[in-house]
């Protein structure tokens, strides 16, 4: 794993049914840092991060990750080095037993048998989830969906994780687990959220995103402190951040 | 619904039980079963007793699969209204008496409707065991190394893991309805059809997101499962003993036979 950089320069896209979900954004990410990517619901944090693996192709604009350029060519280089956890786990998980789901991703990139088995068990071994390894992914909680869901992606050794309401469905224990995991890696990370009082807890950075372009990007205190600013974009303060007692 | 994601899910855990049947690599099972079906095809129309010993195969696979009779007969019953369609007016179009059970003389369509529900019992049995005891990707597998086209196998596949999308969403629709419906479960028909629609657009929306993690991860339309078998003395012993079996069958009455010798032994 060798954290890379993003770089998001003028980027545009709409869908076919007409609705501009991106107006020109433009974002620069460093190697090995954790950014969130707040905004309301149509914001077009979803769209942005479909572009960040190739999955939605650039209509205008331009989506770098390291030194490549994103094109209908190196769509596939780009989703071996972006890792993508979707915001429901039962989208994610579809094979039979949690050990094939996280070897998916391995055995599509062509790895030899043992190289795969040896990934499958260091991928659950870092989220914790050895146990559950022969067990179908559907009988699982949802922390532990959320849990393998995010393993399927590190099995891939991606450089970057990108994920799309990662504490959702989650209960305070889980949601504790998944946020200490977050903490704990050193990938470039993005994180879309409406979780805020994660955002400060995970991430050094955010980015404010409305109507399909970016309203504010900086360090998490100073944006996520802004009353006017969150109140205007459709989200709050964090509590966490009101309640500082200064000794 | 809920049930029916129920059934499929069990399908699933028992294709990933270990008995000798369900080692046995998946292409010698799925040529076997089509060799099977071939078999049970071949027979004439009016063909009865004949078909009995063929039962002999599906049990065999599901008793030493251990799996439970069950889940199977039931899959089997839910199906059994397409068989009947089939042969329902067989009675009707076809008068001539061909047997008697005692006094009462049995007419050809009447046997014909009956040939075709065991030959339907017998091929289902036998697919539904397949199933059962290989999984459906251990099963998609086999099948592109069998040389299928890919593109076959990944159809089979999506089917089988977007029925478990439909059902699901299904399942959370039918219990919104009934939330809102005060206990009366029954439909009418404009909302039957708005909720149908809702269901085909709603399935549609989560198969395209299922589809985009799998291209996330890399997925380029070849299934590729982690533990491939590989062919034994044992794939070829089952095949071989099978292929026997089913020619034997085919070329003799073995429930004559069978009944034959018994009245002879013992007059």
């Amino acid at each position: 794993m060798n954290p890379m950089a993003i770089e998001v320069r003028n980027l545009f896209f709409s869908y076919p049914d007409g609705t501009e979900a991106l107006r020109g954004v433009s974002l620069n990410i460093e190697p090995g840092s954790a950014v969130a990517l707040v905004g309301g619901n149509g914001a077009g944090k979803s769209t942005l991060l479909l572009h960040l693996n190739g999955y939605l192709p650039v209509e205008r604009g331009e989506v770098r990750i390291g030194n490549t350029r994103i094109t209908r060519e190196t769509a596939a280089l780009a989703r071996k080095a972006v890792g993508m956890v979707f915001q429901n786990p039962d989208d994610q998980l579809f094979m039979p037993t949690v050990a094939e789901d996280v070897a998916f991703g391995p055995l599509n990139a062509g790895w030899p048998a043992a190289e795969v088995q040896r990934q499958v068990a260091s991928a659950l071994a870092r989220v914790g989830m050895e146990s559950v390894r022969d067990r179908p992914p559907y009988r699982l909680s949802a922390g532990e969906k959320r849990a393998v869901a995010i393993a399927t992606v590190l099995a891939m050794s991606p450089d970057i994780l990108v994920m799309d309401e990662p504490s959702s469905y989650l209960d305070p224990r889980a949601r504790r687990r998944l946020i200490t995991l977050l903490r704990s890696f050193d990938h470039t990370r993005i994180v879309a959220t409406h979780d805020l009082e994660m955002v400060v807890e995970v991430c050094s950075r955010v980015i404010v995103m409305d109507a399909g372009r970016v309203v504010a990007d900086g360090p998490v205190g100073d944006v996520l402190d802004n009353e006017e600013l969150m109140l205007a974009h459709g989200l709050e303060r964090p509590h966490i951040l009101r309640h500082h007692h200064p000794h | 619904m809920t049930a029916s994601w129920h059934d499929l899910a069990r399908m699933e855990e028992l294709g990933r039980m270990d008995t000798p049947i369900h080692r046995l690599d998946a292409r010698a099972k799925a040529v076997v079963t089509l060799a099977f079906i071939g078999v049970v095809m071949s027979f004439p129309r009016l063909t009865l007793s004949a078909l009995t010993p063929l039962l002999l195969y599906p049990v065999f696979l599901l008793s030493a699969g251990r799996i439970p009779a069950r889940p199977i007969l039931k899959k089997i019953l839910v199906a059994t209204p397409f068989a009947l369609a089939v042969g329902l007016f067989n009675p009707l179009l076809d008068r001539q008496p061909v047997a008697a059970i005692g006094p009462v003389p049995v007419s050809g369509g009447w046997v014909s409707l009956l040939s075709i529900l065991i030959r339907f019992l017998l091929t289902s049995g036998a697919a539904l065991a397949l199933v059962a005891c290989t999984g459906m990707h251990r099963l998609g597998a086999g099948l592109e190394r069998i040389g299928v086209p890919r593109i076959f196998v990944s159809q089979l596949l999506f089917l089988h893991r977007y029925l478990f999308v439909i059902s699901d969403e299904a399942g959370t629709m039918r219990r919104a309805v009934e939330i809102r419906s005060g206990g009366n479960r029954t439909l009418r028909l404009r909302g039957f059809a708005s909720l149908a629609g809702q269901l085909l657009i709603r399935s549609m929306d989560r198969a395209d997101r299922v589809y985009r993690a799998m291209v996330a991860r890399g997925f380029d339309g070849q299934i590729r499962i982690p533990r491939e078998t590989a062919f034994g003395w044992r794939d070829a012993a089952f095949i071989a003993f099978s292929l026997a079996f089913f020619a034997a069958a085919r070329l003799w009455n073995l429930a004559e036979i069978l009944g034959r010798l018994c009245t002879e032994t013992f007059p």
